[in-house]
């Protein structure tokens, strides 16, 4: 596969879709209200599929996150190091993106929101720190 | 939920364990370790081919060969039972399960289990990018290899219970002991708190000896079952217990950690209580561990996931010297995984196998009952409660 370019399916390319215009979704269930990621067919608290992509403040905290100093693809080599955070919305939901900050300001529940962020023609998710 | 205890629990039995030897670059075919593996294993037991009527492997991303080709590298007759597991580090202990059971059923008598890779002249898992139903919200951003999943989870596992950076080193410090004791480690030198923490980290959290080493190899164990096992050549390891779980909150492949609820716990809590049950015992119970180790901090999660030790103790546990030989409780006799190498945790059960049987050599456990093995790191896995034949 490639490593650089996403390619998405057919449960994901509407939330794709949203962020390449900007404007990030959580997939939201009806039934339980359930906030989940990745998108996927069925919500996967209750297993609805009477679910929506729902708007989000943007703001979260961080839950947890890894600093990369050793690049494992090649797509990133002269990148590091870079910070990968876990982000809990503060409106719900669990993202994963790339964090746009200072590493040393990295902490425990440290807020942040939302920045995509565009590489190789892709709109990606990504967090930065706010101040 | 299963209630009352599986029927192969206590019936089924380890005798034969095999090995090829483990390096950087065999020089030979993925099926020709497995065959060999699996022939010593065999031979261990006492066994010749036409007694082989069952063979249970895993493999991931295509690195390795069919049980099929084994039996035609072995000259086995005719196998009754034969399952090909598409599974990395969750699947031993359950593979071992499922050679038991199909004895216990009746389906075949002695079923060889083995994993054989050449896990770094070939295919690296660890680093090897594949599509799944999560791959696209990962690779992009650079978040793009298991160190970096492990890791993140280790993060959150130590903000939660204040498990530090020196208590890591200490996982990694006392395994390097128990490597220098093992001829077939991969890294035997040993590594002080104050050395491990001078190098530099990989992905922080975790510096290169927190991981562990890929290699070329195989091993393979003989199940069979107990009453069959009293007259092979090794003495029967009794298989006492044994849980699978995939939990709510697993996700949609290997590498889903968006859906797990809390990242300071592994699958570990869930398999406790169906693990225990199945073996009529508890965690006091235990002599010895062997605990799944692709990466450090997966063992302190796991020891007080599975129930060895309290929630937020097995820093100060490690670290106070009860995992070494001497202590109380030995943990990962042959080095873990990250010092014998990376033949994804079938060495693991190798290890408890022969520690059981008395043959671990230089670094045997002085009292040798009854053993954990884990195989598991994140939201799903497998384990065993091992036992010495009463008989024996």
């Amino acid at each position: 596969m490639s490593e650089t370019q996403v390619q998405p399916t057919l449960d994901t390319a509407w939330w794709w879709k949203a962020l390449a215009e900007n404007e990030l979704l959580v997939p939201t269930c009806r039934s339980c209200s359930h906030r989940f990621f990745p998108p996927q067919a069925f919500c996967n608290n209750c297993g609805s599929q009477d679910w929506h992509g729902a708007a989000t403040s943007g703001l979260g905290k961080i839950y947890s996150w890894v600093v990369i100093h050793r690049a494992f693809g090649p797509d990133v080599a002269d990148e590091v190091p870079y910070a990968i955070v876990a982000v809990d919305l503060d409106d719900g939901g669990r993202l994963i993106g790339r964090y746009f900050g200072a590493l040393a300001r990295l902490a425990d529940a440290l807020p942040v929101r939302v920045k995509i962020f565009h590489k190789h023609e892709n709109a990606l998710l990504g967090f930065e720190a706010i101040d | 939920m299963n209630s009352r205890r599986p029927s192969f629990l206590g019936k089924t039995a380890i005798t034969g364990v095999g090995y090829t030897p483990f390096s950087r670059d065999s020089g030979v075919s993925v099926h020709a370790l497995a065959v060999n593996a699996c022939r010593a294993a065999m031979e261990d037991g006492g066994l010749k081919p036409a007694d082989i009527d069952g063979i249970v492997t895993y493999s991931l991303l295509n690195d390795s060969v069919y049980g099929q080709s084994v039996a035609a590298g072995l000259g086995c007759q005719d196998l009754s039972y034969a399952v090909d597991l598409s599974l990395g580090g969750q699947a031993p202990c359950a593979a071992v399960t499922m050679a038991a059971m199909a004895v216990d059923a009746g389906l075949a008598r002695n079923v060889l289990v083995f994993r054989a890779l050449n896990g770094r002249s070939g295919k690296r898992i660890g680093s090897t990018a594949y599509e799944s139903l999560t791959s696209e919200f990962r690779y992009p951003i650079g978040f793009d290899a298991y160190p970096q999943y492990i890791a993140i989870w280790a993060r959150r596992f130590m903000i939660e219970t204040g498990f530090s950076f020196s208590d890591l080193a200490h996982v990694v410090s006392v395994q390097r002991d128990y490597a220098a004791l093992n001829d077939r480690a991969m890294q035997r030198k040993p590594l002080s708190v104050e050395d491990y923490l001078e190098t530099p980290f990989i992905v922080d959290p975790f510096r290169k000896a927190d991981c562990t080493i890929e290699v070329d190899g195989a091993c393979a164990v003989l199940v069979t079952s107990l009453d069959e096992g009293r007259s092979h050549a090794q003495p029967p390891v009794v298989i006492q217990g044994s849980a699978w779980t995939t939990p709510k909150g697993s996700g949609l492949d290997h590498a889903d950690l968006f859906s797990w609820p809390d990242w300071s716990r592994n699958c570990h809590d869930y398999l406790r209580e169906r693990l225990w049950a199945s073996a009529n015992a508890s965690p006091a119970d235990v002599d010895f561990a062997e605990i799944y180790d692709c990466f450090s901090a997966v063992v302190p999660m796991t020891m007080e996931g599975i129930g060895l030790c309290p929630r937020g103790t097995a820093g100060d546990f490690i670290s106070s010297g009860e995992t070494r030989l001497t202590g109380s409780l030995p943990v990962n006799t042959h080095g873990g995984l990250l010092c014998e190498g990376y033949i994804h945790g079938m060495n693991t059960v190798t290890e408890a196998v022969l520690q059981v049987q008395g043959r671990g050599g230089a670094r045997q456990v002085a009292k040798h009952d009854t053993c954990l093995v884990t195989s598991a790191a994140m939201m799903d896995g497998s384990a065993l409660v091992l036992t010495r034949d009463k008989q024996g």
